[in-house]
């Protein structure tokens, strides 16, 4: 144990321990060393007794040797619960084995070893010494007093210069210490002394519980001799133990200064909170986003300041240290995390925000709704499209990234602005005072409904922080899961917001009336990217449905029509069909379609399923009739599934074997459709293990075989041999076109055409290439196909296509999956692997919009020279990520000396990409 | 011109007076509130040992994983949930009209 304390007292940077307190803190038990926490352990600890000793070597006029515990028991509190908190904790930390669990302990051990800390611990010291000093000297000669130098008050150091030989230590006893010295004060600085002596004591103890028994009374005091200042002092000394005294205090509270920027000062944190909200207010303002819309991207930033506003009235309202720790902790964190994540996702919101904004005025004055849920893509060429690249743009000037608001500015005219005092004590006032100002600058709204507004989104942001406190003591998994749902649900599109909201609140309203339960759970999928959730077969229908119907007005389906749809379809698929459903029907005018078609029963009359002329399906040899339907542009095979669930519907069961895949859809309860359908995806491989689609090959079509089996073909393998497991296609079975248009067989057909012309020789093979041709964009010239991979783990890589030529016309051509390429404009693709890749012309400017629009999101673009593989130009990709603004922003990745990496390697393919992205 | 569920869902957020923008992104907002509540709710029933099953499952946001396992080991969980919201959007429209 000796040997222990011994060593844990060298690795705190002490030299015997005679200088490990007792009466502050107990040393914890013997441990194992932990170099990664061992750093900041020691750290706190030399600061802990530094402090002590610091303490020890002063006295007052009326205190012979100060005391922390008794003299300074409020300062020094917070030093003592900030040393057992690290002691506690490290020793939790070497207890633990979940990586998490130490992960968050040794956050907790870093913020009670932070210096900002321990300056301000030190600082209150400080004071608390002054404090004492300031008590008046008895007995102090009038001479002396005449003669000193009026200074401050200040705490007397025992420990004073010039240096002389230092007397020989008292032995280190309370019992001696007690009785007052008269005698000079020690010449050696009063934080050396006690290592000296204890160098010189450390021979004469031979147990540890001697020498830890003797720190309290081995202080500079001993080295007094018995003189007690103030008694026999004269004026001189006075002047040099104060001169003394100053540079002591003086020296202390300059410790740690380069982290004074960061010292926990309450004011200070809500005035850098009220400039960050500012500093994303001005953005928001100068992109013109909606002033509503400052609000509700604002609410993490409102989240936030409850927090912190919950944490300071939390050490207001204490006197107890520890407590009052734990608030500025939690304070602390909130600063922190409104500083880093908080502002970014906020700012991830502006960007959203506007290219919604600009994509839903577009989609407005063109009469066109918007494209799809995840990306709204505006015509080419119309004013969406012009603006889009707007935002990121002005989203990387460095004036957002700065912290001060530029003089001018947005933000500075905000700040500039007087604020009304609201009646809560939080910045909502201020922060909804401020919008309403905005809004009515705008729109000119009654303040009132402002006020509504305003009240109706603070109560958002304040239950979601209430919640989040909630969970607390739930486990850290559910802690982190539902902490987890504001931040991935912040990331979220309005629409896709709208689209949760809107089924969650449905349901709720539902709930009274309908049986069944509200399967909240889809909502997850939509919060993970999971694949097509929601009724995704009804929500596709119902998108045509809802089109149709756009010549009733600027209905909130028209510029919605998949969030609308979706809820519809999560309402049908929840099983809450009753009130919901009905406002759908009634209000969109597909009350027909919905009540012939799945799961209402009736007559399939989808107005926008259009039969092919003769396509009266024919009778399997079973007697049940074949039906089939082919892949379309952004169609998978959960899609596929259920247009052939539409096509069966209204067919006796029996026709087919029981548990057949045809028998399952028909007999599967409405809500529990969407199971059975991701089952028998499962089942036929259509369904990757980690959620993911597999990709559907141009020309697929699926079809149910007469044992009532779904079959999978694919008419552009009409030679190759069909899978051993299914039963081939029916020869005759019509192919049913399922929509108007080109059917992908059509554009397939085509395709080949153009892909045979192609294949003829046009060209040099890449080995003749030379880098000037490289330079000319995005020309393929490997013969290998290739499509970087993200350097992120991503979903599973899906097996590439098979080998295609790489070769493809300089004007827009469709590739083989269909998927519109214009080489004449920078665009953002879907690899086969599911990775962004730009392309076309300016595809380095695409990237760098998208990427400032998708932060941590790397997207590919051929690098503009080739590397030289043994004298060979060859093409790679590089990376494109901005990792946030606060994480350096916007980073080109550089191929090390040696090469690209083997997955940078290859031309980017635009034959490949599976679909546009923006 | 506002379709009729956004203004159902508006008139049982206390919202309905609202412009139908605003109500949609209010609508919006509630989503996180309910969702959160919903999972809390559930959370609160799960044995403590199955809590991080749950929430893996529920990152991963498989709907069908989520529903089976939920199925499993609480039978009732979709009432549990539904009532969570139901008084999520009470709690939301008394406190407009407070």
């Amino acid at each position: 144990m000796q040997a222990a304390l011994q060593r844990a007292a060298e690795k705190a940077g002490m030299v015997s321990v005679a200088e490990i307190p007792t009466a502050e803190a107990p040393l914890a038990p013997e441990l194992p060393p932990d170099a990664e926490i061992d750093v900041e352990v020691a750290a706190v600890k030399r600061a802990y007794l530094d402090l002590a000793a610091d303490i020890r070597g002063y006295r007052t006029a009326s205190i012979e040797r100060l005391d922390p515990q008794r003299d300074l028991p409020t300062e020094w509190g917070a030093a003592y619960a900030t040393f057992n908190n690290v002691q506690t904790f490290a020793q939790d930390y070497r207890k633990e084995k979940d990586p998490t669990k130490k992960a968050q302990i040794l956050k907790k051990i870093e913020f009670n070893a932070d210096q900002a800390l321990w300056q301000r611990i030190y600082e209150k010291v400080t004071k608390g010494l002054e404090r004492l000093q300031a008590e008046p000297i008895p007995n102090v000669p009038a001479e002396a007093s005449a003669n000193a130098e009026p200074l401050a008050p200040e705490v007397q150091p025992v420990a004073v210069e010039p240096a002389e030989a230092p007397p020989p230590a008292a032995p280190a006893t309370l019992e001696v210490a007690a009785p007052a010295p008269k005698v000079a004060p020690p010449a050696a600085p009063a934080k050396k002394a006690p290592a000296t002596r204890a160098k010189h004591e450390k021979k004469k103890h031979t147990s540890a519980k001697e020498k830890i028994a003797s720190i309290a009374a081995s202080t500079p005091a001993e080295q007094v001799d018995g003189r007690v200042y103030g008694l026999s002092m004269t004026a001189d000394e006075v002047k040099r133990y104060r001169a003394a005294l100053a540079k002591a205090v003086r020296k202390a509270s300059a410790k740690p200064a380069e982290s004074a920027k960061e010292a926990f000062d309450p004011e200070a944190l809500l005035k850098e909170i009220n400039n960050r909200y500012d500093e994303l207010a001005g953005e928001m303002k100068a992109e013109h986003i909606e002033p509503a819309e400052v609000l509700f991207a604002m609410r993490p930033v409102s989240a936030i300041e409850a927090r912190l506003q919950a944490a300071l009235d939390a050490r207001e309202a204490t006197n107890d240290l520890a407590a009052k720790v734990k608030a500025e902790r939690e304070a602390r964190a909130a600063y922190d995390e409104l500083m880093g994540p908080v502002t970014e996702v906020v700012r991830e919101a502006i960007a959203r925000a506007r290219v919604s904004h600009d994509a839903l005025e577009a989609s407005e004055a063109e009469g066109a709704p918007t494209e799809t849920l995840e990306s709204p893509t505006p015509p080419e060429g119309s004013k969406a499209a012009k603006t889009l690249a707007k935002p990121v743009e002005a989203l990387a000037t460095d004036t957002l990234e700065s912290s001060p608001v530029p003089p001018g500015s947005a933000a500075a005219e905000i700040l500039a602005r007087p604020i009304e005092a609201g009646p809560s004590r939080g910045r909502m006032s201020r922060i909804g005072a401020r919008v309403s100002a905005m809004q009515n600058e705008r729109t000119g709204q009654m303040p009132h409904i402002n006020e509504r507004i305003e009240k109706a989104q603070q109560a958002l942001a304040a239950r979601s922080a209430e919640l989040d406190k909630k969970v607390e003591g739930f486990g850290p998994a559910a802690e982190r899961l539902v902490r987890s749902i504001g931040e991935r649900y912040n990331k979220l599109s309005l629409k896709q917001k709208l689209l949760i909201g809107g089924v969650l609140a449905a349901g709720a309203v539902g709930a009274s009336i309908a049986t069944g339960g509200a399967s909240i759970w889809w909502t997850f999928g939509i919060l993970s990217g999971y694949r097509a959730v929601a009724g995704a077969g009804t929500f596709v229908a119902l998108e045509g449905a809802f089109q149709r119907g756009k010549e009733k007005g600027d209905h909130w389906w028209n510029r919605y029509p998949k969030a609308y749809a979706a809820t519809a379809a999560a309402l049908v698929a929840s099983g809450l069909v009753g009130r919901g459903i009905g406002f759908v029907a009634d209000s969109t005018g597909v009350s027909g379609w919905l009540k012939a078609h799945w799961p209402f029963g009736g007559t399939p009359a989808h107005p926008g399923f259009v039969k092919a002329p003769g396509a009266a399906l024919p009778a399997s040899p079973s007697g049940s009739p074949t039906v089939s339907v082919e892949v379309k542009p952004g169609y998978g095979y959960e899609s596929m599934i259920r247009q052939l669930t539409g096509q069966i519907h209204g067919q006796d069961p029996s026709l087919y074997p029981e548990n057949s895949d045809a028998h399952r859809l028909l007999t599967a309860k409405p809500e529990r459709l969407n199971n059975i359908i991701l089952q028998i995806e499962k089942e036929h491989g259509f369904v990757k293990p980690d959620g993911t689609s597999a990709v559907v090959g141009q020309g697929s079509r699926m079809s149910f075989d007469a044992q009532g089996r779904l079959v999978p073909a694919n008419t552009l393998e009409a030679h190759a041999a069909p899978p051993a497991t299914h039963t081939p296609v029916t020869p005759h079975a019509p192919v049913v076109p399922v929509e108007h248009g080109h059917t992908t067989a059509d554009l397939n057909k085509q395709e080949l055409e153009r892909i045979k012309a192609s294949l003829r020789p046009s060209g040099p093979p890449a080995s003749q290439l030379n880098a000037q041709e490289f330079s000319r964009p995005h020309a393929p010239l490997a013969p290998e196909p290739m499509a970087p991979r993200p350097t992120v783990p991503g979903p599973e890589r899906v097996p590439p296509p098979p080998p295609m030529p790489t070769a493809y016309p300089p004007t827009p051509f469709v590739n083989h999956f269909n998927v519109p390429i214009d080489p004449t404009q920078g665009g953002i693709y879907q690899g086969p692997n599911n990775a962004p890749i730009a392309f076309g012309n300016n595809a380095m400017a695409a990237a760098e919009a998208y990427a400032r629009a998708h932060h941590r999101v790397p997207v590919w673009v051929q690098a503009p020279q080739p590397y030289m593989d043994h004298g060979v130009p060859r093409p790679y990709a590089i990376p494109v990520e901005h990792r946030g603004f606060f994480r350096g922003g916007m980073h080109h990745g550089m191929p090390p000396p040696g090469g690209p990496p083997p997955e940078w390697r290859g031309p980017v393919n635009p034959q490949t990409f599976t679909k546009r992205l923006h | 011109m506002q379709d009729e569920l956004t203004k159902t869902i508006g008139a049982e957020l206390g919202v309905g007076d609202l412009p139908p923008e605003e109500q949609e992104k209010l609508i919006a907002g509630f989503g996180e509130v309910a969702l959160k509540a919903a999972t809390i709710a559930v959370l609160e029933k799960l044995p403590e040992d199955k809590r991080e099953e749950f929430a893996t499952l529920a990152e991963a946001g498989d709907p069908t994983a989520i529903s089976s396992f939920l199925d499993r080991e609480m039978p009732d969980h979709e009432a549990v949930a539904s009532a969570a919201v139901v008084e999520e959007l009470k709690r939301f429209k008394d406190s407009q009209s407070a």
